[in-house]
């Protein structure tokens, strides 16, 4: 990153080799589209490049950062909207530094796939799937109560509850394994 | 909704934007005046970005790397404001530019009309590039940009403090007579904002963030907090 905030485009090759797989699963993931999970993928990394100079390094999460460029941007493409070439997620929109006295964000840094999928296991299945729903279908909840055909209320309370379920587990993964890193 | 009547249900849809555009702006003015819940909102956001991580990894077309590093050779990037440089003209801003910041930045933003009436050849929009805003002295430390294309004006501010309860921070921009307000915004706890405006900010023109009270004003009343003259850096 700090090649990149020095103005050097190619310190881009190596974040790309490093993170490009990740952030190209989640878009394909996302949009189940080969070439619109290329185009994300390449915006999400020129939004990085763009906004290198602002980056805090003794903050900063650059895989959270462009994850979270790259969830926005697979939204954008499945809720219909133009096509933001100039989208920019500021390092503390992206999740993993959100606020400065937030422990939790520290823990989470550098958790590992794994760690997180034991998490989502541990939820119903109801809460999983409303989980999913949410962050790679990209449904709002009255959306997702209207697939399930459930009451708004038991959606939006499942969502949190699922939430807190793995805010809690993962919490607690964090902590006790140290996050490796994936 | 108020800070004492939490919106618990709607904030971890919230973090993941998975409410709709009227429930989402609600949950976002009440996240202005609530710390409580923007500490939870911040921590779903934490645990959405974790979840991201089970997505299969997936190799692309080998192209794309190489797609990448062409695009963002050709792509400027947002100006960095150094520490020493807060709250100064940035250096690209010269001759009568510099002076009719300098004369708005004093006076404050009842001022900008003014000083704009006399500026002519405001020109259309250009391609893709980012301006720097410089913070006044009541924003000592936030520092923003505003990145122009050709069908959109985006804005992005940090170290800029949530708003007092009952205010939003407003952006304007002032081609003309008079400031059009672009749209109104809060910040997260560690002051950061990103946004499309509502208005194009044309080459010449002038964007301002300012403290409006809630939901937003027609006119600007606050100190300008924020400002830059829409301008292409030299040399970016």
């Amino acid at each position: 990153m700090a090649q990149l905030a020095a103005g050097s485009s190619a310190a881009l090759g190596p974040l790309y080799d490093r993170y490009g797989s990740v952030a190209y699963g989640l878009a394909h993931h996302m949009l189940h589209d080969a070439g619109a999970a290329e185009d994300v993928v390449q915006e999400a990394f020129v939004n990085i490049w763009r906004s290198a100079r602002t980056f805090d390094q003794q903050r900063g999460n650059v895989r959270g950062w462009l994850l979270t460029t790259v969830r926005h941007c697979c939204l954008d493409v499945l809720r219909g909207h133009a096509p933001q070439t100039t989208r920019n997620v500021s390092i503390d929109q992206a999740a993993d530094l959100p606020a400065s006295d937030d422990v939790l964000s520290a823990v989470l840094k550098d958790i590992d796939a794994r760690s997180v999928q034991q998490a989502l296991a541990a939820l119903s299945d109801d809460q999983r799937e409303t989980v999913r729903l949410a962050y790679f279908v990209g449904l709002t909840h009255v959306q997702i109560a209207a697939q399930q055909q459930a009451p708004l209320g038991t959606v939006k309370g499942r969502l949190r509850l699922a939430m807190q379920r793995l805010r809690d587990l993962l919490a607690y993964s964090g902590a006790t394994e140290g996050g490796a890193s994936s | 909704m108020t800070a004492q009547t939490h919106p618990d249900d709607a904030l971890a849809a919230f973090a993941l934007e998975a409410l709709p555009d009227d429930e989402r702006k609600a949950v976002a003015t009440h996240l202005a005046q609530c710390a409580r819940c923007r500490h939870a909102v911040a921590e779903f956001q934490s645990v959405g970005n974790a979840v991201a991580l089970t997505a299969p990894p997936l190799a692309a077309h080998g192209g794309l790397r190489a797609r990448i590093l062409t695009e963002a050779a050709a792509t400027p990037q947002y100006l960095a404001q150094s520490k020493k440089g807060r709250g100064r003209i940035l250096p690209w801003l010269t001759g009568w530019v510099a002076a009719a910041a300098l004369f708005i930045l004093s006076l404050g933003l009842g001022s900008i009309d003014v000083a704009l009436q006399q500026q002519s050849g405001v020109s259309a929009p250009q391609p893709t590039f980012a301006v720097a805003l410089a913070a006044t002295t009541d924003a000592a430390g936030a520092s923003g940009s505003v990145t122009v294309a050709a069908t959109q004006t985006a804005l992005s501010v940090q170290h800029l403090p949530p708003p007092p309860p009952g205010y939003v921070y407003e952006a304007w921009v002032i081609a003309g007579a008079s400031p059009l307000p672009a749209g109104t915004f809060i910040t997260t706890p560690d002051g950061h904002a990103d946004l499309a405006l509502t208005q194009a900010a044309v080459q010449g023109s002038t964007v301002a963030i300012t403290t409006e009270p809630a939901p937003s004003q027609p006119k600007p009343t606050g100190k300008v907090l924020l400002k830059g003259i829409i301008q292409p850096a030299q040399g970016s």
